[in-house]
Order: C-alpha cells, then structure tokens, then sequence
C-alpha cells in the first residue's frame, strides 16, 4: 500500500524509500545531506535517492534531530523500507494505518462470525470427527456432499450403505432410502434377496442350495492336510470363496454338465459399425445387440430355453448382457423386449444395467427370464473364446475385440486388393442338444451380413 | 533534440482572435479579478509544489502529477465559467480548474494522502477527482473519454433548453485518439454547446507533438464544423477571453469551439520522471514566460501586493496539509461499498463563478429543476463593453 | 393484457416509459426514421420527435459517451448498439467512464444500453455474440436478460428507472419468436431470479434464450424418462440473485447451468462458483455447464448448431448428472 510513514516509538519518526511511479519497487541511495545529528526542518533536503526511472532529492518528513541512518549510500532498498529517523519535534501528524485488516468481500462469512455450528459450506462441524480414521477427502470421494451431510445428521454410517452413484459413489437418495427403511437386524442394507447370494429362484441346473459360508474352503480341502503355516511358508494364504463366486461356479459346471456345448466362429467387417457409433455417440455393444435382436427374430430356435427335452421359442427377445464385476465375479442382467428398443435406447438400457450391477442394486427381477445372452470380453482385448452357455437357454454370443487386419476385398469387376479394416470375431457356443451346426453357421452368417449392412 | 516549434504562430485555417472587438484584452476584468485570478494561479502552483514534497517524503501515496507551466491555462478557462456550467473534466495538469470551481484545500490533500475525504472517499487519487457539487466530473484516465461526456452533457442542457455550457479540458496527446474524433464530429454536427479547452503542452508523456500528428488540432477542427483559436495559453487573461468568447457563441446557439492553448509542460510527467527528455533550450525558453510571472506584472500594475498574496496561500496550504495529516485513512470495511447508487440519484451541483461579472446570480438560488435561463451575465457584460 | 412478441414488449415498454417520463430519451444508429435494424423503435421518432429519439453516426463511443452526459446533466438516456457485437467499440466508456463513475466519483449514471445479443440464425462471428460476461466483470454496471416478453417489459422499465448504468440483453432468436401475455401501463420486474418450473431431481439454470431450451429439455426428460426439472431464469446476471440459485440446488442438489455465451469466465461460471462456495454441503453431484466452447460463432448452420447448446444436448448432459 502507501509508503506513508509511520511514527515509531515516541517521537521517532521513519524517513522511508519513497515510491517514485507506481511500477518502483527500489530505490538507491546516493548521497546524504545530513548526518546524525544534525537539527533539520521539515521539507529540507535530506538525502538524493535515484531509481530506474528518476533521481530525486528527498524532503525530511519532520523537524527535528536526525537521530539514525539506516542505509548507507550505495546501497539498494525496497520502497517504504525506513532510511534514517528523525526524532521529532511536532510533526505534521502522521497518522498510523489502521491495523491492516483485510476488507470484507461481500458473501464470505469471516472466521470470527458467530459459529452456527457449520462451515462456510454449510457442513456440519461434527462431520470432522464422525468417522474415525477416515479422512473428510475419503469420504467424500465415496459418497456426494449432501448425502455425507444429511447421513451425519442421522447418525448415519455412509460407508456402510450401498451407493447408487457412480463407482457406487452414496447419493442422498441412498441416505433417504437408508433413513425410510426399518433398519434390519442385519445391518448392512443389501436386499435379503439380492441376486448377489445364491438365488433358488434363479434356475440354475446343478446348483446346490446349500451354502457354502462357513464351511472348509475347497482350496484347503484340495489342499489335504497341509497345515495353514506350511501354506504360508509357500507365500500362499487361504481363503473362502465368496458367495457369489460360489454361486457362479456351480452355475457354469451345471451347464457344462448339462448342454452340449459347441463354438462357430465367424469373422465380421466392422467398418459400418464403427462409424454408427461415432455418429451415435455409442459403443458397439448396444450396435450389435440390436443386429442380433433383429436376427434372432429370424433364427426363433436360438432364441429359446430347452429344458427336461422341452424347447421353448420366444418371438419377444430378452437379452441377457454379462457384466463383469471384477474379481467378485460376473452377473447377467437382462434387457426385457429388447426388440422394442433401438440401439440408442438399448445403450441406455445397457448402461444402467451395467452401472446397477456394479453399485450391486440390481434386483432379482433384473436378471430373471433371459433367452440368450451376449458376452463382449472383447472389450479387454481378447480375441476367441468359447463362452459357456448360461442355461436353460440354448446359445450365447461372444463379441470379441475389434482389431485392423488386412483383408482382401473384392471389386465390382471382381478384382480383389487388400485393404485395412476393422474386423472382430463373433464367436457362439450353442447347444447341440436343441439345434445342429449348419442353422448355427446361418445364424452367424446373417447376423454379419446386418453388421456389415449388405 | 527536440524540433518543436515553440513560437505561438497562426496555422492556416486556425483563426486568433477572430471577433477580438468583442472584448478588449480582459477589458472586463475588475481588480478584484486580477486578485481572485492570482490568487488561484498561486494557490495552483504553491498545492502542486507542496504536493510534490508530500509524495516525496512519503506521504502522499501512488503518484503525484502536477502542471507547472500550465497553471494559466486551467486557472483562465475556469474563470470564465458561469456557476452552472459543467467540467467535463479537468485533467492531470488542471488543479486550477478545481480551485478556481472552489474545492477545499483541506479535502484536496485528504484526497491526495489518501485519506478519508468527501472527494473521493479514498477510492481514487492524486489529480483524478472532481468535486461533483461544484459542477465537476471527475476525470478517467483513457483520454479523451471526458470530452465525449462533455459533449453528452452540452446535448442534455440543449434538449432541456438549460442557458449553460459543458467544458472538457484535454492534451495534445488526446486528440490523437478515436474519441477525439467522434466527440468533435458529434459536437459539430449537432452545434452542441460545449468548448473544448487542448492544451498544447508540447508532450504527451515523452512524445513530442511533431511525432503525434501531421495537422495541429486547431487546423483540424474546420473539418467537423467546430469553430477554433489558437491563444497564449500561458497568458491566462488571453484564455480567460478566449473561453468566454467560446462559451458566449455556444450559448448563442453557435455550436462548439476548441481552443487550442499553447503551453509548455515544465516538469515531468508525474513526480516519478525527471523529464530528461526534453531539450534544455526549449525548457529555458519557457521557463522564461512563467505565467505566474507574467500576471504578477499586470497584478503590481493594478496594486495588488503579490508577495503578501502568496504568504497568504502558503498559510491556507499549511493549515490544509495540517488537518489533512491528521485524518484517519478509510476504513477499509467501506472498500466493498459505493459501486451502485442506491435510492435519489445525487447530481452535478453549482461551482463557485468568483468572475465578478457572474456575482449578479452567484448569490441567486435556483431550483432543483436545474439553472433557471435567465440571460446570461457574462453575455450582457461583454455585450455592453462591445 | 395483450398478447405481444418478446419485440413488441420492449416497444411497449420503451413508448410506456417516454410518455411516463419526458426525461427519457432514444439514441443509436438507425433508430430514428428508420425505427431501428429490428424495428424496436419502429414510430418512436413520429411520436416523440428528433431530441429525444435521436439517429447517431456510427460511433459507438459517442453513443454511449454521450449517454452518459446526457444521464449527468438529469436525463434518462437509452441507447441501442445495433448488435451488442459492436458494443466493444464503446466498451471503453462503458466499462471505465459510466461503471465507474459512482464509486469514484459519487455521480449516479442513470443510462440504458440495449444490447441485441445472441446466435441461432447464420449471423457470423460479428453478429452473434453474447458479451455479457465482459460487463459482469466490470464493476458498477448492471446486466439484465429477459426471456419472455412480459419480463422484457418489465426488466426494461426497472433498468430506465434504475439510477444505474444498466446493460440490457434482448436476444435476436427471442424478438419474433417468443410471445405471451404483456401486462398494460408500467410495471417493473425486479432484477431477481424466477423459477419457471419446479422439479425434485436436477436445476437447470440459465437466462436468456437458453431458458426456452431448458424448458425444453425438462419436457423431454419427464416424457421420456420421468424425472422433474427445476428450471431456474436468472433475469439478471448483475445483481445475481444468490439467494434462488442456492434455494434451487438446496431443492435439487444437482445442477446443470447453460450459457449460451463462450465457456470460459461466463455467467455460468459465477453461477457454478458459488455453489461451490456457498452450497457445496447439498451437492449430490459435481455442478455441470453447458456453454459454447471458445469459439467465434461461425457461419454456417451446421457449424453453429454443433457450437450453440440446444435442448438435446442439454437432456444428454442431464441425464450424465442424473446417473452420477
């Protein structure tokens, strides 16, 4: 601010380097006029001072007696920075600025408010210390603001709710269904029938109803005798399958137990799906559902479940999408009449399916009644696979990495060249059990033919 | 160095003078004036100078212009104004203007220190203020915004059939910009009442003219239709009249004048430059028609005791520098305040017209409506010395 | 009550306040004989006559320069840019010499500057812009941007009366496009904002034609899918009416602000900055914008469809929020 000087210990007044432009920052001594002292008067030449812009002789401040000097020629100061002082005789009242106090802008509370018990942003204090060992910054990244605030203020637990947000992120909708629902004796608000615990009514052949908690892994049941420190000796640690990848184990070696499995492959130019889904804003996994949707209306028999020598055609398709869930497993919501939905509409559906799976908030509704099911672990890069069969139904549909691969192509006037396409291969495992390769090999063959729009 | 023509020639299409019978060299001026008139080119200089070692002891914050050398031209514009007439504005080098309008010393150097004031509250400094109840607006920096103003002002006394005028003070620098241009086009075009006052200090900031412009300003005002003279600004009588003459013709319905002062700028450009620049002959050349010096001559003529006049300015000063030293700062809690107006708007009130040929409605009242339009008496005066 | 355009309201409110208040004056290019570029002050001149309805050369400085000496000596000017594009040749007096003249000074600017904004209609990059932001940045000026012609009428009449220098925003898409019932004689519609639409799930918030677009969106968003919108019209930019954006996001906890102005330090960044400071507590999702990118509008259609926001990328960018 201003280089106004200040009146120091009684009587002692402060000549400082003055400000000459605003730009200044420095200033240099060159020459005193008086030495300590000598009486001068108020507005006598005192010192020359010479900066980058200037040289300028400067006036004493005061009258009185040049009791020190502070620089000495030569030397190089900040502007307001005190040179000499001079002991006073009245002086033309130089008043010292109010202690610098920063001004008030206007809609931010100063800390010295009155407390209501919350932060600036409205947060309540006690959030500070509700959740012992867990950081603000943490709990935040799990769960919005708002639903931080309101939980906290019902004595909430947000880190035990399942969060319906992003990344299971808690929203309030979360904290309000947690505040509404009677608490159960059980705690954690997972739906006692969720299909994340080994559902009876999802009919799954071979399955098991017993369960599998509590009881000898079967690691360390193969394991046979070998004692729990001797694994360890051998870098490895035991541990329970989790339920669902109980569940999912006997799942798969039912179907294996049961359809007769088999896998054609054919391999599809995606060029034409590529750019819809730039135009779309998509990815190709709601694309191509839709073209297997469309084609299964043609091939009835692959969109059917056989079980006890029963088949059963659907003409409405419901189609399962397997969603990966990591490590904890894999789960096949499915999209209900998905021929009534187009491939923006599906990618909807898929998306909130996908994200429903993963915050664990899918019901049992959302994975009952599928007629065949589409796979797309292409999307990690893989190339071929043969996908087990989620029985009863009779086939399903592996959509594999799109990569570029030369290709040869052939001109109207027959003359063929090679060309870089994106190409991806659909690998289905269908069972033999309901139909043979060859309406298999039609099947896959149409289906290409809509991918490829020919 | 320097390759200014310093001689105060007669450009062609720029008339000096031209209906010089209308008045007789300040003919009209009583002794009275000669005081009042001195008295504000020494109160000028004596503020400036004492202005000077305030911010070099440290005690005026920011920057510090004055306008040494210059101290006729802003002193004999603003004499010739009526009390209803509007400032639009005074610039760096016009603390005549403000004085001779009736600003309080002791507020000047509150605003100058920073410290609370009713000029500025402390929101602004060094010579960028303007004392809205005495018909000032207060200056900006980007020049000549304050001429477009001015010529705003004029068209609302015109519409409103108001008997005054607005004046806006401006350098050579100014009239190199786009708002120069626009203001005198806009002025001439629809004849408003205004007069425009550049004061040819040789200088914008280091620039000297002959690098600024081709045409002088006074040769270029017959193309928008504003009428132009070329005067002494260092002879504050010679301005006095020329601006008179200027506002007479505006209130007749004769449109806008410029007047073209010639004048020296005899420091830097603010207290922070040494003006190393300019060429020491043209300086001592100056230097020897100080326009304090050359009306102190008339002043003695006319009996006035100049020494005791200016021991008596420098006794106002001190006392002012005094009181304004012990002024608290603003408090900073009012730093957020002022941006909007809330409620009445307050308006331009009347400045202090100390020409004794304005004293018949100095003492008059007027209502809120705005200036009654009565015949105006520096009209009827200067008519009767015709 | 009659049924006006967005247009005629400003007339109305225009011809109300001259015949109301004598001090009230017209000034711009073309705004005389002609009745302006858009017609707004289409019979002005013939009623009002030459002083107070006044044709300008092209000099945008001078429009505004002038107006506020005319506001200084006691009138109350209203002046017209032609297209608030070319507002930047008079910024200079607008932003230093009429924003600045009250706190400096202690001089009231009372003085309108009609600012004809907006894109939508292969304008080009000259006569399209929203500069609205330039002037929230300048102290002292106030900004106002009805979206329907009864606020237009209102906003203009409380910006006459207002003792300040106020920038009013009437957007081009809105003056023939945009009716609706106008109350008769004069009233003034405070510079607050209005909930056009109350909702539970996400706040829309945006002034200007982008309220229409808003509106729009919400009813795609509860056909298709259900959810209630909050619609927020914030009327006035300068003063922004805290109080009911915080209100909004209190209601909603999920907030998406759209400009239609260039992104970056728009409106809608002030809007989002607040939040974040005043409302962080009862967020349940990040504050999302939607503004043009940093771009000149340009010409062609299709390149100022792809920059302008309109409702479908709005209910995509609502349904991102409503999912988060």
């Amino acid at each position: 601010m201003s280089s106004s000087p200040t009146e120091t210990v009684a009587g002692l007044v402060d000549v400082l380097m003055p400000q000459m432009g605003s730009s200044v920052s420095e200033g240099t001594l060159v020459e005193w006029r008086v030495a300590v002292g000598d009486r001068v008067a108020e507005d006598d030449v005192i010192c020359e001072i010479s900066t980058d812009k200037v040289d300028s002789e400067c006036p004493a401040p005061a009258t009185g007696v040049v009791a020190e000097i502070l620089v000495e020629p030569g030397e190089t100061v900040d502007v307001g920075v005190p040179i000499a002082r001079i002991a006073g005789e009245g002086t033309t009242g130089v008043v010292r600025p109010p202690t610098p106090a920063a001004p008030t802008v206007t809609g931010t509370p100063s800390a010295d408010e009155p407390g209501d018990g919350t932060d600036p942003d409205g947060t309540p204090q006690e959030l500070r210390h509700a959740t012992a060992g867990l950081s603000r910054r943490e709990l935040l990244r799990r769960s919005s603001p708002v639903a931080l605030r309101v939980a906290t203020e019902h004595g909430i637990d947000v880190l035990t709710l399942a969060g319906s947000g992003r990344n299971g992120r808690v929203t309030r909708r979360d904290v309000e269904a947690a505040i509404t629902a009677t608490v159960a004796a059980e705690g954690p608000a997972i739906h006692s029938d969720s299909p994340y615990r080994a559902d009876p009514d999802v009919p799954v052949a071979g399955a098991e109803s017993r369960s599998s908690r509590g009881a000898a892994s079967p690691a360390v049941e193969s394991g046979g005798a070998t004692p729990a420190d001797a694994l360890a000796a051998r870098g490895g640690a035991a541990e329970p399958l989790s339920r669902m990848r109980g569940a999912i184990g006997r799942a798969m070696r039912g179907a294996l137990d049961t359809a007769a499995h088999c896998t054609t492959i054919v391999e599809c130019d995606m060029s034409r799906v590529e750019r819809r889904r730039r135009e779309l804003g998509l990815t190709a996994l709601p694309l191509v559902a839709t073209a297997v949707t469309a084609t299964l209306r043609e091939f009835p028999a692959l969109n059917a479940t056989l079980q006890d020598d029963t088949l059963v055609r659907y003409d409405r398709v419901h189609l399962g999408i397997a969603v990966s869930l990591g490590e904890d497993g894999l789960i096949v919501p499915v999209v209900d009449d998905a021929q009534d939905l187009s491939a923006k509409g599906l990618g909807r559906r898929i998306k909130d399916l996908a994200r429903r799976a993963r915050a664990k908030q899918l019901s049992p509704d959302d994975v009952r009644g599928g007629t065949f099911t589409i796979t797309n672990p292409g999307a990690y890069g893989a190339l071929i696979a043969t996908p087990v069969i989620n029985v009863p139904q009779v086939a399903i549909l592996d959509l594999e990495a799109i990569v570029k691969r030369p290709v040869v192509i052939t001109d109207e006037h027959g003359q063929d060249s090679i060309a870089i396409r994106p190409m991806a291969n659909l690998c289905m495992s269908w069972d033999h059990r309901a139909i043979d390769g060859v309406y298999a090999a039609q099947f896959l063959t149409a289906l290409r033919g809509r991918l490829e729009g020919v | 160095m320097s390759t200014i023509d310093m001689k105060p020639t007669l450009r062609v299409g720029a008339r000096r003078r031209p209906d010089a019978a209308a008045t007789d060299d300040g003919a009209s001026l009583t002794v009275a004036d000669h005081r009042s008139l001195h008295e504000h080119l020494l109160m000028t200089r004596v503020v400036e100078e004492r202005g000077v070692r305030l911010y070099k002891q440290g005690k005026i914050p920011g920057s510090f212009y004055d306008g040494r050398g210059q101290e006729a031209t802003s002193v004999g514009a603003a004499f010739a104004l009526g009390p209803d007439d509007v400032i639009s504005s005074p610039l760096i080098r016009d603390l005549g203007a403000h004085l001779v309008r009736g600003t309080d010393l002791t507020e000047l150097f509150r605003h100058y220190m920073g410290r609370e004031n009713a000029l500025s509250h402390g929101r602004e400094g060094n010579i960028h203020f303007g004392d809205r109840r005495l018909g000032i607006v207060g200056p900006v920096s980007m020049l000549p915004d304050m001429m477009v103003v001015a010529v705003g002002l004029a068209m609302g006394f015109r519409i409103r059939g108001e008997r005054r005028i607005a004046l806006s003070f401006f350098g050579d620098g100014s009239t190199s910009r786009g708002d120069w241009h626009e203001a005198m086009n806009v002025a001439g075009l629809r004849r408003e009442p205004v007069v425009f006052v550049c004061e040819n200090n040789q200088l914008a900031y280091s620039t000297p003219t002959d690098r600024q412009f081709r045409v002088r300003p006074a040769d270029r005002a017959a193309g928008y239709g504003v009428a132009a003279e070329v005067v002494d600004g260092n002879d504050v009588v010679a301005v006095f009249d020329a601006v008179g003459r200027a506002r007479e013709r505006a209130l007749d319905g004769g449109g806008p004048t410029l007047i073209e002062a010639e004048t020296m700028r005899m420091h830097g450009h603010g207290a922070h430059d040494d003006a190393r620049y300019v060429d020491p002959e043209l300086r001592a050349a100056w230097a020897a028609r100080d326009p304090l010096d050359a009306h102190a001559t008339i002043a003695r003529a006319h009996g006035i005791d100049v020494e005791a006049l200016r021991a008596e300015v420098e006794e106002r000063v001190a006392v002012a520098v005094q009181a304004a030293a012990a002024t608290p700062l603003p408090d900073p809690a009012s730093a957020t305040e002022g941006v909007f107006c809330v409620g009445e708007p307050a308006g331009l009130g009347r400045g202090a017209a100390p020409f004794s040929g304005f004293a018949a409605t100095a003492q008059g009242t007027r209502t809120a409506a705005g200036p009654t339009a009565t015949a105006d008496p520096l009209t009827a005066q200067t008519r009767q010395a015709a | 009550m009659a049924t006006l355009t967005y247009l005629q309201a400003i007339s109305d409110g225009l011809r109300e306040e001259m015949r109301a208040d004598d001090r009230v004056l017209v000034l711009g290019e073309d705004v005389g004989a002609f009745g302006g570029a858009f017609k707004v002050t289409d019979g002005l001149q013939a009623e009002f006559g030459e002083d107070r309805v006044q044709d300008t050369p092209i000099a945008e400085a001078a429009i505004i320069g002038t107006s506020v000496g005319a506001a200084l000596a006691g009138l109350r000017p209203v002046c017209e840019m032609q297209f608030s594009d070319f507002v930047a040749c008079g910024f200079d007096q607008l932003v230093n010499v009429a924003g600045k003249m009250h706190y400096r000074t202690g001089l009231a600017v009372p003085m309108v500057v009609r600012l004809p904004t907006g894109g939508g209609f292969a304008g080009g990059p000259f006569h399209s812009q929203n500069p609205e932001a330039w002037f929230m940045h300048a102290p002292g000026l106030k900004i106002v941007a009805p979206s329907t012609p009864e606020d237009a009428k209102g906003l203009l009449i409380a910006a006459i009366r207002d003792p300040n220098p106020v920038c009013f925003l009437e957007h081009k898409h809105l003056y023939r496009r945009a009716k609706g019932e106008v109350p008769d004689g004069g009233y003034e519609t405070p510079f607050t904002a209005r909930t056009v639409r109350e909702g539970d799930a996400l706040s829309i918030v945006a002034y200007g034609a982008m309220v229409s677009a808003a509106l729009d969106a919400a009813d795609r968003l509860w056909d298709e899918d259900r959810v209630l919108v909050e619609v927020l019209d914030l009327r006035s930019l300068v003063p922004l009416d805290e109080d009911a954006i915080l209100a909004t996001v209190t209601r909603t906890n999920r907030v998406l602000i759209v400009d239609e102005a260039n992104a970056t330090c728009a409106a809608g960044a002030q809007v989002a900055a607040l939040i974040a400071d005043r409302a962080f507590g009862d967020l349940d999702a990040p504050v999302r914008r939607l503004a043009a990118p940093d771009v000149p509008i340009p010409f062609s259609p299709s390149l100022e469809a792809a920059v302008l926001p309109d409702p479908d990328r709005i209910v995509e960018v609502a349904r991102e929020l409503l999912a988060y």
